[in-house]
């Protein structure tokens, strides 16, 4: 048992929630500017690997709408070195697997596999940090595979991401938080080669990158390793980031949308939440899973069982696209829920603000409150419980707040937030004002399929 | 099989990115600089722990150490394929309302107990079992297992929570049918299995509104038995200490010798037809093509990871390969080989725009013929192998995921020395042998195929394949 599990198990088998834990965490950067983070963990043969560039959907270039996603899709086609396909076939063939994802403030690239694949990967990572295969057919063929992904996740599909897409381009001003990251066919379409090799050659840099790694891993060697292998990519001039904050909205927004697919009709409300560098973000993240955080939670207990007019409803700080710990900017606090036909949504924004004004007035109990928090910490032990969410973790906070070590903190940082805390975010920032919700209704021509 | 992960959220998101492969059959041109894998570090299997205590309840216990994490399944015997014929959907509803209410504590008390000890509950039924789990704090696990045993024991369904739960499951019946896949998948599911209980995947509304509390008590009992029943406890705590705790929750469990009637073999003889669900104004058709396969525990195992593997599997794969990184018709084709108790599946699913229907499916059935007729590559073997391997090893990296894994063996009719047979079981899997699994169960012309699509737009071009039976699901 390794030092990081070993201190873990001593503070958590107390009557107190640990708090100063202290997971093995290395951090070495490279001349180029490129970070490393290691954290050793010998229980199971395999490691975790993520490498995050700082560029997501808030970077993109305007007119160019879901170029960030696409550009993913094209991190995966190849390289003068190692033929389209390569990748994917390495990393199989050594026994693990891999994706990437976009987000708002990075994108990244993961991998898990048995330790013995470790050294291909991590040059393969270099190859395609340092140039791809730039064709125009490998640009095509992505565009149709994103548009495919469009139509199974947005247009074929009921409720298609309104409470994602829809909600923030009704509650942001700003176009980098507003628009929609998955982008418009008429922005892909324009998409050119050009727009290719300009954002891998600005963005996909040593010094815009983490990369981390979790595992079954000498950390020394493999510095080594990834000096041999990234130590003479050159690093870039990153152009300085646009300042994407936002106030809070002053009056609620509303709007009422058609659903072509969906039978039973949904409502999705967000309230504008402040970045990490605020004093209220870690209060907000547990207020939020205090309101919407599975079977126990106060608007589930309120909505589904109590008044049995919704038949879910989840969310949180940051749903969908991810949690407190990855943003490097605003986000939102979303509640999406179906509602049963027969009455109307706004009975149930009213039920749920109803919920949120109480604990704005009387506040929590202390001991509702020490649940939630030991959920959390419990829940984000089981997610670094696997080698790949934890090198995820360590490479998005390293990149986002050049702090691997917040992981470390967390915890604690759950742990600390009082009552008085949440009474305070609750009534600043989940208020009606700051309030935007979209009403999701059924299109006529399913309505008429259930009479 | 593996116990099924129940979601409480309706919508998972992938916003996921790509795969590419090179040219499957093109030889293979040596990357420059490229380091070859290092050493594979020998396998440590866990040490399993198994024990049956008196009332005939069998306990498999390992200790995991690492995270203060403990995570415990109570699994039963019986599913929804022993829902009676008249009542089917009733194990949907039983696992909604299983830990909804015990004789001591109410839904909410058991969701908020859980929640102060880090825990979640999950109750869910496959075709062949239905099973209780809990993850939570190791320094907890009395606690965490003495609510396991209660919800097994003593659940009370509660009238209004009953009520609650068919309600909600008519609203999520009607909010399931918008999606492409709901009627697809009964319709493919008939016309594999026809009349078998295997056949239902989707429960019919009026059915479920009739469903009521002595029914839910009666298939509670019947299932929940301790000789009909196992728990898994796999986590930081001495396997003595599980033992201990297992004994003082549910040693005076006893048996209500209710024998519930076994469900016949599945069929396992492919019966190909082309049906297609008609769906206006679809802008994709989704496309299954598959076939009943042998049960669980046949001789074919390994051999058919290792084919569909090649076929499909796996991102590298032919079929990925071909229809999404050459042809751009789709976003994620998928195929799995399911085992059961009583049988199983083998199925290919894509989505795909509705001009291409027609040229999926083409290339669809031009990959399995040439799985059928031509040997694989050694590097396409040793590289499916090597990825089954690994995929093992990753699957049972957290004491959840391998508290999962053993309790799909034991449901399966396997033991903990299963673990240990299957690398052996995949490294001893040759090229003929995988060119006898496409002849056997994977040519084209053994394949059933059910679309749901505008009818008025891909009609024509699916009549190119035979009759096409437009169905009602």
């Amino acid at each position: 048992m390794n030092r990081l599990l070993l201190n873990l198990a001593v503070l958590l088998l107390g009557t107190q929630m640990a708090s100063a834990t202290s997971m093995p965490i290395q951090t070495f950067k490279l001349d180029n500017g490129l970070t490393l983070v290691v954290s050793e963990d010998h229980s199971s043969p395999t490691f975790g690997l993520s490498i995050a560039y700082h560029v997501g959907f808030r970077l993109e270039p305007r007119g160019r709408t879901g170029f960030a996603h696409l550009f993913e899709h094209m991190m995966f086609e190849g390289t003068p070195k190692a033929p389209k396909g390569s990748f994917v076939k390495i990393i199989q063939g050594g026994g693990g697997s891999l994706n990437g994802s976009t987000r708002y403030d990075y994108t990244n690239y993961i991998s898990t596999a048995p330790v013995s694949a470790l050294e291909p990967v991590l040059w393969l990572e270099a190859d395609r940090m340092r140039h791809l295969d730039f064709s125009e057919e490998n640009l095509d063929n992505q565009r149709d595979v994103v548009k495919e992904e469009i139509r199974v996740n947005v247009k074929n599909k009921p409720y298609g991401l309104f409470f994602w897409t829809d909600l923030a381009a009704l509650a942001f001003d700003k176009w980098e938080n507003a628009h929609d990251g998955y982008g418009s066919f008429v922005d892909l379409d324009k998409a050119s080669i050009e727009d290719v090799k300009h954002f891998h050659k600005t963005y996909y840099a040593p010094n815009n990158a983490v990369l981390a790694i979790a595992g079954d891993v000498d950390p020394e060697q493999v510095y080594q390793s990834v000096k041999k292998y990234f130590g003479d990519i050159p690093a870039a001039q990153i152009p300085p980031r646009a300042d994407v904050t936002e106030p809070l909205n002053t009056k609620e927004r509303f709007r009422e949308e058609q659903d072509q697919h969906a039978s039973v009709p949904a409502l999705a409300i967000g309230w504008k939440m402040p970045g990490p560098d605020s004093p209220d973000y870690y209060p907000l993240a547990v207020l939020g899973e205090l309101l919407l955080g599975g079977d126990a939670s106060l608007l589930h207990q309120k909505l589904v069982k109590e008044k049995q007019t919704m038949l879910s409803i989840s969310g949180g700080m940051g749903w969908p696209l991810g949690d407190p710990l990855t943003f490097d900017g605003p986000s939102l606090m979303v509640a999406f829920g179906l509602y049963k036909p027969k009455h109307e949504a706004t009975e149930d924004v009213n039920s749920i603000q109803q919920v949120i004004d109480d604990i704005a007035r009387k506040g929590v109990a202390s001991k509702r409150l020490k649940a939630v928090q030991t959920k959390m910490i419990a829940d984000y032990y089981k997610s670094i419980a696997r080698n790949l969410k934890r090198a995820d973790y360590l490479a998005i906070t390293q990149l986002l707040h050049g702090d691997a070590d917040l992981l470390n903190r967390y915890p604690h940082l759950i742990e600390k937030v009082t009552p008085e805390d949440i009474q305070r975010v609750a009534t600043k920032y989940l208020s009606t004002n700051n309030r935007s919700w979209i009403d999701r209704k059924i299109a006529p021509h399913q309505q008429e399929k259930q009479q | 099989m593996k116990p099924i992960r129940l979601s409480t959220a309706l919508l998972t998101l992938f916003l996921f990115l790509g795969g590419g492969l090179a040219l499957a059959g093109k030889a293979d041109v040596p990357i420059e600089g490229l380091p070859a894998y290092g050493k594979d570090k020998p396998l440590v299997l866990p040490q399993v722990v198994e024990k049956k205590l008196p009332n005939g309840l069998t306990l498999w216990l390992i200790e995991r150490k690492g995270l203060p994490l403990v995570s415990t399944y109570l699994a039963v015997k019986g599913g929804s394929a022993m829902d009676p014929r008249e009542r089917i959907g009733l194990s949907d509803i039983l696992s909604e309302t299983i830990s909804a209410g015990t004789k001591t504590r109410s839904a909410r008390q058991i969701a908020e107990e859980l929640q102060s000890l880090g825990a979640d509950i999950e109750v869910g039924t496959g075709k062949d079992i239905t099973y209780i789990g809990i993850d939570g704090l190791s320094s907890a696990a009395d606690k965490l297992l003495e609510i396991l045993a209660d919800t097994a024991r003593n659940a009370s369904f509660p009238d209004n929570e009953v009520k609650l739960a068919i309600e909600n499951k008519l609203q999520s019946i009607i909010a399931s049918k918008s999606q492409p896949s709901y009627d697809l998948n009964q319709v493919f599911h008939h016309r594999l299995f026809g009349e078998h209980p295997y056949a239902f995947v989707n429960p019919q509304p009026e059915v479920i509104s009739r469903i009521s509390r002595p029914e839910l008590i009666k298939a509670y009992q019947q299932r929940f038995q301790p000789n009909r029943a196992i728990l898994i406890m796999v986590g930081d705590l001495p396997t003595g200490t599980m033992e201990t705790l297992a004994m003082h929750h549910l040693g005076d469990w006893k048996n209500t010798g209710a024998t519930p009637k076994e469900i016949p073999a599945a069929p396992a003889h492919a019966q190909p037809s082309l049906a297609l669900v008609d769906r206006p104004h679809s802008v994709q058709s989704t496309i299954y093509v598959g076939r009943p396969m042998p049960a669980a525990g046949n001789p074919d195992e390994f051999s058919l990871k290792v084919a569909n593997t090649i076929f499909g599997g796996a991102f590298s794969s032919r079929l990925t390969q071909n229809i999404r990184e050459d042809k751009g018709y789709t976003y994620s084709p998928r195929t799995s080989v399911t085992e059961w108790a009583k049988g199983g599946m083998f199925r290919i699913s894509a989505s795909v725009r509705n001009q291409v229907t027609a040229a999926t499916l083409v290339e669809i059935f031009y990959e399995l013929d040439r799985l059928a007729t031509t040997l694989p590559e050694d590097e396409e073997l040793s590289r499916a192998q090597r990825y089954l391997k690994g995929k093992f090893l990753l699957a049972n990296e957290t004491s959840s995921s391998l508290a999962a894994t053993l309790t799909g063996y034991w449901i399966d009719g396997k033991t903990p020395a299963d673990l240990a047979r299957y690398v052996p079981g995949v490294e001893a899997v040759s090229k003929n042998d995988v060119l006898a699994m496409g002849r056997k169960y994977l040519s084209s012309r053994q394949q059933s195929i059910a679309i749901s699509g505008d009818a008025s737009a891909i009609r024509d071009q699916l009549s190119l394949f035979g009759k096409v039976e437009v169905v009602q699901p």
